[in-house]
């Protein structure tokens, strides 16, 4: 039986199927970031353009606030950077690039896709539940987030897309290793693999170890909500319950990790794409490829960091303060590797490229903004504040969209066979990276003052409401922020259409992915490739000596 | 001009009113300066990229694996990691130990407060003159805190549903309140005056509204006030008043 292209096994239409998925979902997320930036500043007016979705009197209510944030931060976490970056880049890349004609598992490659997809589904029933009980925060913790603090059937449904989520991630995931491991091209050593399959590979790696548990604790969650069970519901309240406590730990088991997840393919492709643009070596490869690895260990032992202020031991939160500053020393070796490639770089600024250089600056910005917040005696102050909501939006958010933006400018030929227009995506990259700057440093400076996060309105306390002007400035630049991803749209869907058709290898990029057409045939090459060199070895001219063993003939 | 001037201190951080907090503020301030420096490193040093990159005719050809540019990361890091963490590290474990978690003597005259967190109110309870817990002279207080200025407070906080947090911006911290569990919080308010106590642990709907007073008064004035306190709970107390307690043996030892 032939299936419809639509549920096509080839690694290619799957990456491409999960793209959209998470383009639309970070369309989803950031509309949803933009009304909260208008609560924020606005609390309890009319909202304009959108507000039929919030009934009659088109005001965004506390319940709807709480059910806004709870649902950027899932939609943008679970459904927009994680489908894109792993799931698109992911499919799409890893076989490419190590020259595999395909994943190794390709039916569990689609399934892991409709099973995500079928997340998605729930997720929007969940949104639109009258109960509009999606509302316990991304992070959901519980009692709140049991039937004692929020009835309801939103947040039920919630549980379970995550638990559908995390089943894709680790199908994904186990895919992933298995083709990285077992399917390279003859003669593509690990240490001749692009950077950006060793972020690809780690993150998968995380997954796989990782997203288990915190399928664990929304089962566990989900068993609360619905058969009666009391795992996260404490004594004080209930004879005989759990404690809520055991969440957090589950929680953060896999929350921190997660955003090593999420940063990883970024940190493995502007690794590649500093080299490509600048006609350099990657600078110090093998130690960029052990500092990646030895994050990857770390992330493991840090995650204690979010939990200070609970009563967790603080014997052990002096512990963890420890490990989470460990983490920055291979921090700091990738980053200076970064700057070795840049340092004497022929560099062409190139859309993508600008965009991987808008990664490092704010990944700079947010890693350095760590370091406050691994103090246990400053984040016993600065926790819950905007200063965490400008720290991990800086690193996580701001760096990852930047680095999934330079992905997508670097292969976008590859992916359509067409090409972007350069001057909108320079355009493009400035109208993002300036508003987005600015707003989480506003957002760092508000909660330098004390300003705490998920308020629906901060005027409740006296202290905080001089900060109500910069608020609103910082509403006004993420409109700009907002606005200015149309270009991006645009571009995106009209040079599908109107864009120049792509070359084969149009910048004489070493990598195999550019040794086929643009897009490449089903099975990717029309031999299997050769493998005779490293990713970015230099022919002396200012370019690159292709990784593929080129006939003479 | 002296409006803006006002208006630009009303940005800044509120006055640290406490004993220990100058401990995260200077903390904070030295790693303030650290990160500016190195930004402002980072930022030269990408600025040079651009400039050299345009002057370069050919890209240079070093990979990095060298045996100096290895000895100059990895040492550079070890480097930056003992100066920059490790710094902080060390400030940090001494200010824990001793402030922040520092168990104050008998002779501090520490205030010993229980705290109940809600849906979405605090209530406060003082031992009264008779310095127990859970009896008929116990002064609670809802959306109050009465605390002497220049003396500790050990604060034990429990929640009757779900997650809250207390804090006080002007003190620098806070300590999450949790069903099934006992936290425990010393504060040293140093100065008199109102400020805000803000719940920092979405708990809901009105999470938004769970807001109290902390009111640090003079340390005679408040003896007077919690006595006079004392004496009306008691008689206003009845037979059926304990029914309706919530109070706990106070103190690590006495719970178990």
């Amino acid at each position: 039986m032939k299936l419809p292209r639509v549920f096509s096994l080839d690694h290619k239409v799957i990456g491409l199927q999960y793209l959209w998925l998470g383009l639309v979902g970070l369309l989803a997320g950031g509309i949803m970031s933009m009304l909260i930036r208008f609560s924020v500043a606005n609390p309890g007016q009319p909202v304009p353009l959108l507000g039929v979705l919030f009934g009659p009197s088109h005001v965004i209510s506390p319940a709807a606030y709480t059910q806004l944030f709870t649902l950027h931060g899932t939609v943008m976490i679970f459904f927009a950077i994680t489908p894109i970056t792993i799931g698109a880049f992911g499919n799409y890349l890893i076989p490419l690039l190590i020259g595999a004609r395909d994943m190794a598992f390709p039916r569990l490659n689609a399934a892991s896709f409709w099973v995500q997809f079928a997340a998605s589904l729930v997720l929007v029933v969940a949104a639109f539940d009258p109960s509009v009980s999606v509302s316990a925060g991304w992070t959901a913790y519980p009692p709140l987030s049991t039937t004692i603090g929020t009835p309801g059937l939103g947040l039920t449904l919630w549980s379970l897309s995550l638990i559908l989520a995390g089943t894709s991630s680790i199908l994904g995931a186990i895919n992933f290793i298995t083709t990285t491991l077992a399917l390279r091209a003859p003669g593509m050593s690990l240490m001749r693999m692009p950077l950006t399959v060793w972020g690809l590979f780690l993150a998968s790696v995380l997954n796989a170890l990782f997203v288990p548990v915190i399928s664990a604790a929304m089962m566990l969650l989900l068993s609360d909500r619905t058969l009666g069970t009391r795992f996260f519901i404490a004594q004080a309240l209930v004879p005989g319950g759990g404690d809520p406590l055991v969440y957090l730990h589950l929680f953060w088991i896999f929350g921190h990790p997660e955003v090593y997840i999420l940063i990883l393919p970024t940190w493995g492709v502007i690794s590649d794409l500093f080299a490509w643009y600048s006609g350099r070596p990657a600078w110090g490869y093998r130690r960029t490829v052990a500092a990646l690895c030895a994050i990857t260990l770390l992330s493991g032992v840090v995650y204690g960091h979010h939990m200070y202020t609970t009563s967790m031991s603080p014997l052990l939160g002096r512990g963890f303060m420890v490990l989470t500053m460990v983490i920055s020393v291979p921090g700091t070796v990738m980053f200076l590797d970064w700057m070795g490639t840049l340092w004497r770089g022929k560099i062409r600024y190139e859309p993508a490229m600008l965009f991987s250089l808008g990664v490092m600056v704010v990944f700079a910005a947010g890693g350095l903004t760590g370091l406050y917040l691994a103090d246990v005696p400053i984040d016993l102050y600065l926790h819950d504040t905007y200063f965490v909501v400008g720290h991990f939006h800086l690193t996580m958010a701001a760096a990852v969209l930047l680095g999934t933006f330079a992905a997508i400018y670097h292969w976008y030929d590859k992916m359509f066979g067409r090409t972007l227009d350069r001057t909108l995506g320079q355009l493009h990259f400035w109208l993002t990276l300036v508003p987005l700057v600015v707003v989480f440093v506003m957002m760092l400076w508000m909660g330098h003052v004390g300003l705490p996060r998920r308020l629906y309105d901060a005027s409740t306390y006296e202290v905080f409401r001089p900060l109500a002007y910069i608020n609103r400035l910082a509403t006004w630049t993420a409109y700009v922020l907002g606005l200015g991803q149309l270009v991006f749209v645009w571009n995106f869907v009209a040079s599908r259409f109107i864009g120049a058709p792509a070359r084969a290898n149009p910048f004489g990029f070493p990598s195999l992915e550019w040794s086929t057409s643009s897009p490449p045939p089903t099975e990717n090459f029309a031999e299997e490739p050769e493998v005779v060199r490293g990713p970015h070895e230099q022919d002396g001219n200012g370019g690159y000596l292709p990784q593929r063993k080129v006939d003479p003939s | 001009m002296a409006s803006f001037l006002r208006q630009l201190g009303a940005w800044g951080r509120p006055l640290d009113v406490s004993a220990q907090g100058w401990r995260g503020d200077e903390l904070f301030g030295w790693i303030s300066i650290v990160v500016t420096l190195a930004l402002v490193v980072v930022l030269v040093q990408l600025a040079l990229v651009v400039v050299r990159s345009r002057r370069l005719k050919l890209p240079g050809t070093t990979n990095g694996e060298s045996r100096t540019a290895q000895l100059i990361v990895v040492v550079g890091s070890l480097l930056l990691f003992l100066l920059v963490d490790g710094v902080a590290l060390l400030r940090g474990w001494d200010d824990l130990s001793a402030g922040l978690l520092r168990t104050p003597a008998a002779s501090e005259r520490v205030v010993n407060v229980e705290v109940l967190a809600q849906q979405w109110a605090w209530t406060f309870r003082l031992a009264g003159d008779d310095g127990t817990f859970g009896t008929d002279d116990d002064v609670v207080v809802m959306h109050a805190l009465h605390l002497p200025a220049g003396r500790p407070a050990q604060l034990e906080l429990r929640s009757k549903d779900v997650m809250h947090s207390l804090y006080v911006p002007q003190l620098r911290l806070k300590r999450d309140a949790q069903p099934g569990a006992t936290t425990e919080l010393l504060l040293e308010p140093t100065r008199q005056g109102q400020y805000e106590i803000a719940c920092t642990q979405h708990c809901g709907l009105n999470h938004y509204k769970m807001r109290a007073t902390l009111d640090v008064m003079d340390s005679a004035a408040f003896e007077r006030w919690a006595h006079e306190e004392s004496v009306l709970a008691k008689q206003r107390a009845s037979a059926r008043t304990s029914d309706g307690m919530w109070a706990w043996p106070f103190g690590k030892e006495a719970r178990k």
